[in-house]
């Protein structure tokens, strides 16, 4: 009886480790793994994708993105004022590039990403 | 036979519990995220996120939100003129008019303007517009700074002297036909504090309102506080903050620049050498009220340090300051919000 005991704790505590186990596995799994890059347009997610992969990607008709060694730049817009050709390649979490008259944003995401990062504010330049 | 029944029974139960285990590991995420961003307001970027609004709650707070903002955009804009509404371009290209009447908001901005003139003593102008709109043009080519004559000209006609302002009536009074107006330095801030008054209204706790680097958050997500990063004015995440119910905002020289023969200039001009400011890379203030913070990371990316630690302490206020060797200062209080 002593011994059924003891085989009975063991497999309800092993399960209820296994229980444990797999709800923190499957939360990991709802976090992004890694550091990645995303692209939204006009506000919504156009794509998520591995900053080590090289690749090009084509925004619809609006700008070319291009991601080279871990840094993500855009190589082509048809914006008119062009800045986000001239912003310089990104790569850290946090960093972004944002065409405002195309309403494009591409920004890195991945672990440690903050809800929102203070960037001084543009409109001042309104004042430019 | 008991055991073995016993076992089964007890076995039985537990596999219930680990089939249930992924819906508790997604359940564990709500209350849901939902957020949405607009593009016609303030020339930049916003985004409003909430938590534990149904879909139908948060729809109808972002619709009333927007419409909030978007009249302190039109309000506030020196580009477009609205029918039937006194704007600032109407101010601006005001002819022969000295006098206007104003709604309560643009009012309220002029005041806050006054009053951070005096405070700041004339580094924060919203008077200023003429000498800004001459390096608002070469910006735009990126191939010129402006002619010293033609800013001294300009720093003729910036005088918050020439301007009256009558809180009864709520009229503005313009003695100076060359004076034009900038609101920039004010209106997101200003525009967030009414947003967040509405969204209270309208029993929103747990948000954040991004206006283009002017964030306000109230409440908390559910992890806790809202995490927010300061931009390093090198690239990459300078420190971290961890913050509820509070505004933060930044003034720096890296958003917008251009490169004149060899000389690299940006959009924050001092008002008294017609020329950028160069006293820091960066000012964030961290502030109860967005409209407060706005004005004195403004006022102070002019000043002198020890002129705005003082200004800074008279609102409450705590600050960080970026040098341009990449050295940093912040007042005493301003490390309790660094996570």
């Amino acid at each position: 009886m002593k011994r059924e005991r003891i085989a009975n704790i063991c497999l309800v505590g092993s399960l209820l480790l296994a229980a444990v186990l797999l709800f923190f596995a499957l939360r990991g799994c709802v976090a992004e793994p890694g550091t990645q890059f995303e692209i939204r347009v006009d506000g919504n997610l156009y794509g998520r994708y591995a900053l080590g992969v090289e690749r090009t990607v084509q925004v619809e008709d609006r700008l070319t993105v291009r991601v080279e060694q871990g840094r993500v730049y855009v190589t082509e817009s048809n914006c008119p004022q062009g800045s986000c050709v001239r912003h310089a390649p990104i790569s850290r979490v946090g960093e972004r590039i944002l065409c405002l008259p195309q309403r494009v944003e591409i920004r890195i995401c991945g672990e440690g990403e903050p809800d929102f990062v203070l960037r001084a504010s543009l409109t001042e330049a309104a004042h430019g | 036979m008991r055991p073995a029944r016993n076992r089964a029974r007890i076995l039985s139960f537990a596999l219930v519990l680990l089939l249930l285990v992924p819906f508790a590991a997604g359940c564990a995420r709500t209350p849901e995220r939902r957020s949405v961003t607009y593009f016609d307001l303030f020339d930049t970027q916003t985004e409003f996120t909430a938590y534990g609004l149904d879909r139908e709650a948060f729809d109808k707070a972002a619709r009333e939100l927007h419409a909030e903002l978007f009249r302190w955009h039109t309000l506030a804009d020196p580009y477009h003129a609205y029918e039937g509404l006194v704007n600032l371009y109407a101010i601006n290209e005001r002819g022969e008019k000295t006098e206007f009447e104003l709604e309560p908001e643009l009012f309220s901005l002029f005041e806050l303007g006054r009053t951070f003139y005096d405070e700041s003593g004339g580094k924060l102008n919203v008077a200023m517009g003429s000498v800004l709109s001459l390096w608002h043009d070469c910006f735009k080519s990126g191939d010129r700074i402006p002619e010293t004559e033609a800013l001294e000209q300009a720093g003729g006609h910036i005088g918050f002297s020439s301007v009256s302002l009558d809180a009864q009536k709520r009229t503005i009074r313009i003695g100076d036909s060359g004076v034009r107006f900038d609101l920039g330095a004010l209106t997101k801030g200003a525009a967030a504090d009414a947003a967040g008054k509405l969204l209270s209204g309208l029993g929103v706790k747990d948000y954040a309102l991004n206006l283009g680097g002017n964030v306000l958050v109230s409440g908390k997500k559910p992890g806790g506080n809202w995490a927010i990063g300061v931009q390093n004015p090198k690239g990459g995440i300078l420190t971290r903050l961890s913050l509820c119910d509070i505004s933060a905002v930044t003034s720096g020289d890296y958003q917008r620049c251009m490169t004149v023969d060899g000389r690299t200039y940006h959009h924050i001009i001092d008002p008294d050498t017609y020329a950028p400011a160069s006293l820091y890379r960066s000012v964030t203030v961290l502030c109860a009220s967005s409209a407060l913070a706005d004005a004195l990371s403004t006022s102070l990316f002019c000043m002198e340090k020890t002129q705005g630690r003082t200004l800074a302490e008279k609102y409450g206020a705590e600050v960080l300051w970026v040098y341009a060797d990449g050295h940093t200062e912040r007042t005493e209080g301003f490390a309790a919000y660094e996570a």
